[in-house]
């Protein structure tokens, strides 16, 4: 959800489009996971509302990172990163040993 | 109002209203546009959403620090309804398979799921779920008391209930003097931070 979020404000409904997309049609959000997911990232200040606009007579609430998210973000790609790099050079190490 | 939106309003209703005022047409939006594209309301959602309404009812009400206890003999009365739906919940568990008893007894099943609504109807802090669980509780005096022959058995069955419905309606005044005054001490914001009515955060 932070990934989905942070090239720009996404309303809720436009989330879990992103987080489809992103996982290529595996992860599908559901609207009571989305927004105990919201709940709890606005409760850590990951996330706050940026603007709200009405659509169609329904109403918008788009949500971006805080600075604090954005951190978070950052901080757990990198450590990803570092994890799959170990990954890949395990997998040559092995591949070129046979 | 349409249809699906009326549906969605009557499932969102679920929500304590805190949060509802907060989310609640943020999220009949998200389950509109979820129901526009996939033509019809897909059922998958709902046990996610029932989910989260009752988490969010849970966190609201645990999380309000230096909540004002409930009175004591709405206590005892949810004690002693826990306590006898621990004992019909003891017997499913351990007595179930007997020569004398085979298969599930449905009979303690269905009292022991009873007193654990009557405790927590008490426990809701609401004046109609009170009210309703002092007349449930006094229905079911009178129907074991029937039930029962000879009626001196039946009324020695009964007195528990018997007790708890004239603890419950003896003590009426008292609870909805307490809801008063636990309404106007603390608010909580949607998410579950607990605010003073001056809005300061607590």
């Amino acid at each position: 959800m932070l990934t989905a979020l942070a090239a720009e404000p996404m309303h809720g409904y436009g989330v879990i489009k992103e987080v489809e997309r992103l996982s290529r049609g595996r992860t599908r959000l559901r609207a009571g996971t989305l927004y105990a997911a919201l709940d709890r990232l606005s409760r850590e200040s990951l996330v706050e509302v940026d603007h709200e606009e009405v659509v169609d007579g329904r109403l918008r609430r788009y949500y971006k990172l805080t600075e604090a998210g954005s951190a978070a973000l950052d901080a757990e790609a990198h450590r990803r990163l570092v994890i799959s790099k170990e990954a890949l050079r395990r997998l040559r190490l092995a591949a070129g040993s046979t | 109002v349409t249809d699906p939106q009326r549906h969605y309003r009557r499932l969102l209703s679920l929500y304590p209203k805190e949060y509802r005022e907060v989310h609640g047409e943020e999220m009949l939006g998200t389950l509109l546009d979820i129901s526009s594209e996939r033509g019809r309301f897909p059922m998958v959602e709902l046990p996610r959403v029932l989910l989260h309404a009752v988490r969010v009812r849970l966190r609201i009400s645990l999380s309000r620090p230096g909540r004002i206890p409930l009175p004591q003999p709405a206590r005892l009365v949810t004690w002693m309804f826990a306590a006898l739906s621990a004992i019909d919940w003891y017997s499913v568990i351990f007595y179930r398979h007997g020569p004398k008893n085979p298969g599930p007894n449905w009979n303690g099943i269905v009292s022991g799921v009873v007193f654990l609504g009557l405790s927590l109807l008490v426990l809701a802090r609401r004046r109609l779920l009170y009210s309703l669980a002092a007349s449930a509780c006094a229905a079911l005096s009178i129907l074991v008391f029937i039930e029962a022959r000879p009626h001196l058995d039946g009324l020695m069955i009964a007195a528990p209930y018997i007790a708890a419905s004239c603890l419950l309606f003896g003590w009426r005044r008292r609870y909805l003097r307490f809801l008063i005054r636990e309404s106007t001490q603390v608010g909580v914001d949607p998410i579950g931070r607990v605010r003073t009515r001056a809005g300061r955060r607590v």
